[in-house]
């Protein structure tokens, strides 16, 4: 068994002082600065929120080299250097896993080789950046990257904890005020507040009273009855949504309001209509990061080995199911992710190839018919929607408790 | 909906905010949608 299973909570107060404090110097100050001065204002800004707010001078500096060797390997892989490239993917993987001590690894290594000192906090949106930045380098997509540009773009202190995760073309062309991130009206900045003011009352009124009644992580599955069970995920579902959309309603705004705005991570999620549909509206920068890094690469891969390419529906499955393994593994350090990422990943599978035995059997135009029908979509929002909440459990329950779920299970 | 009143519309909702999480905001120990 790991020896250590974390609770899956970022520890931070978007109330106090100290966040609040550098959110207003952000949208107060930077506007009003130029060049290298708005620069360095801005590096002080994010180095201040590591330190102080959410880790600590130990880690922070931790999380600056990572950073700094984040640059240092996007540079050595710049210029389609394949030979580069694939020794820096595996030295910023493999540093990652070691820094977050994934449970498999405790396994392996003795406790003494875990940096026990470092707060990880925001480390694993910190490497999905840095590896976009490596590979766009590494493909001449990125255009040119400045080391103070890019530090700010990884460290910015916004959205650094949680997301969204914005590309660095999109932080750049804001940044630079190419594409501003809000029209130099009133009205605009006005609604940027609002938004920062909802997001706060979903995060600190709704989600607070929905978790009263949310599945807890030592919550014993067996002694619940049906209704329980379900009421209970339900909830969790709606505390999720509000927890972290209300965090991304906040971080949307004051970036906004300082010149950078973060890309929308939400879009109803509750609406959605099957699996893919719901991870397009559900953490979207994540579902986008994941279908350029991970899900196309290897679909070419796959494709290129000629058995799959005759079977590209198996192709678009097994691509499928290692994007979600990612996404489990991504989502957290211990075995629950990854039964969470497995059942994703199952239930897309099961999807597709439904999908495409519909198509076959009656049709494109008419399966097209059939999805616009009224009961299709409604049918559709309530599977969607149940078993989102369902597998949201191996989110929940800690793996002792639902190994201890399973064992009790097997035995009656 | 011309601008004046949208904007005072607006900022009654602002109002309205501010009054919510003054009297039913509870801290939370956090944000639980990633591990880490």
């Amino acid at each position: 068994m790991p020896r250590t299973s974390r609770p899956p909570v970022v520890q931070l107060s978007l109330l106090s002082p100290g966040f609040l404090s550098l959110a207003l110097i952000a949208v107060f100050v930077l506007p009003a600065l130029r060049g290298s001065l708005r620069q360095f204002a801005f590096i002080a800004i994010n180095l201040a929120f590591l330190c102080v707010v959410l880790l600590g001078p130990a880690s922070a500096v931790v999380i600056v080299l990572f950073a700094l060797l984040g640059y240092g390997l996007a540079c050595a892989a710049a210029g389609q250097r394949r030979d580069r490239l694939v020794p820096a993917l595996v030295l910023c993987v493999g540093l990652f896993v070691w820094l977050q001590r994934y449970d498999f690894l405790q396994l392996l290594l003795p406790d003494a080789a875990f940096p026990r000192f470092v707060t990880t906090i925001g480390l694993s949106f910190l490497f999905f950046k840095v590896v976009h930045v490596i590979v766009d380098s590494y493909s001449g997509t990125l255009g040119p990257l400045e080391l103070m540009t890019y530090l700010n773009y990884s460290l910015n202190f916004a959205t650094f904890a949680m997301g969204p995760i914005q590309r660095f073309q999109d932080y750049r062309a804001q940044w630079e005020g190419i594409e501003p991130a809000l029209p130099d009206r009133f009205e605009p900045h006005l609604d940027a507040v609002v938004r920062i003011l909802l997001g706060m009352v979903k995060v600190y009124v709704l989600a607070p009273w929905f978790e009263k009644f949310a599945l807890r992580p030592d919550t014993n599955l067996l002694d619940l009855n049906l209704t329980g069970f379900i009421v209970q995920c339900y909830t969790f579902w709606i505390y999720l949504f509000l927890n972290f959309s209300g965090y991304c309603d906040v971080v949307i705004g004051i970036g906004s309001l300082f010149g950078v705005r973060p890309p929308e991570n939400f879009n109803k999620p509750y609406l959605a209509r099957n699996i893919t549909e719901f991870w397009l509206r559900q953490h979207r920068s994540l579902t986008l990061w994941l279908t350029d890094y991970v899900f196309t690469p290897a679909y070419r891969k796959s494709l290129s080995t000629p058995w799959l390419a005759r079977h590209k529906l198996l192709a678009i499955n097994l691509s499928l199911m290692l994007t979600m393994l990612v996404s489990g593994l991504w989502h957290g350090t211990t075995f629950s992710f990854l039964l969470f990422g497995l059942a994703h990943g199952l239930w897309f599978v099961v999807y597709r190839t439904w999908d495409q035995l519909l198509q076959r059997r009656l049709g494109k135009q008419a399966v097209r018919h059939l999805r616009e029908h009224w009961l299709t979509r409604a049918a559709g929002v309530f599977l969607t929607f149940n078993a989102t909440a369902f597998t949201f459990v191996f989110f929940r329950i800690s793996p002792e408790v639902l190994l201890k779920t399973f064992r009790a299970m097997v035995s009656a | 909906m011309s601008q004046a009143p949208r904007i005072a519309l607006k900022v009654s909702w602002m109002a309205v905010l501010i009054l919510l999480l003054a009297m039913f905001g509870r801290e939370v120990v956090g944000f639980v949608y990633t591990g880490f």
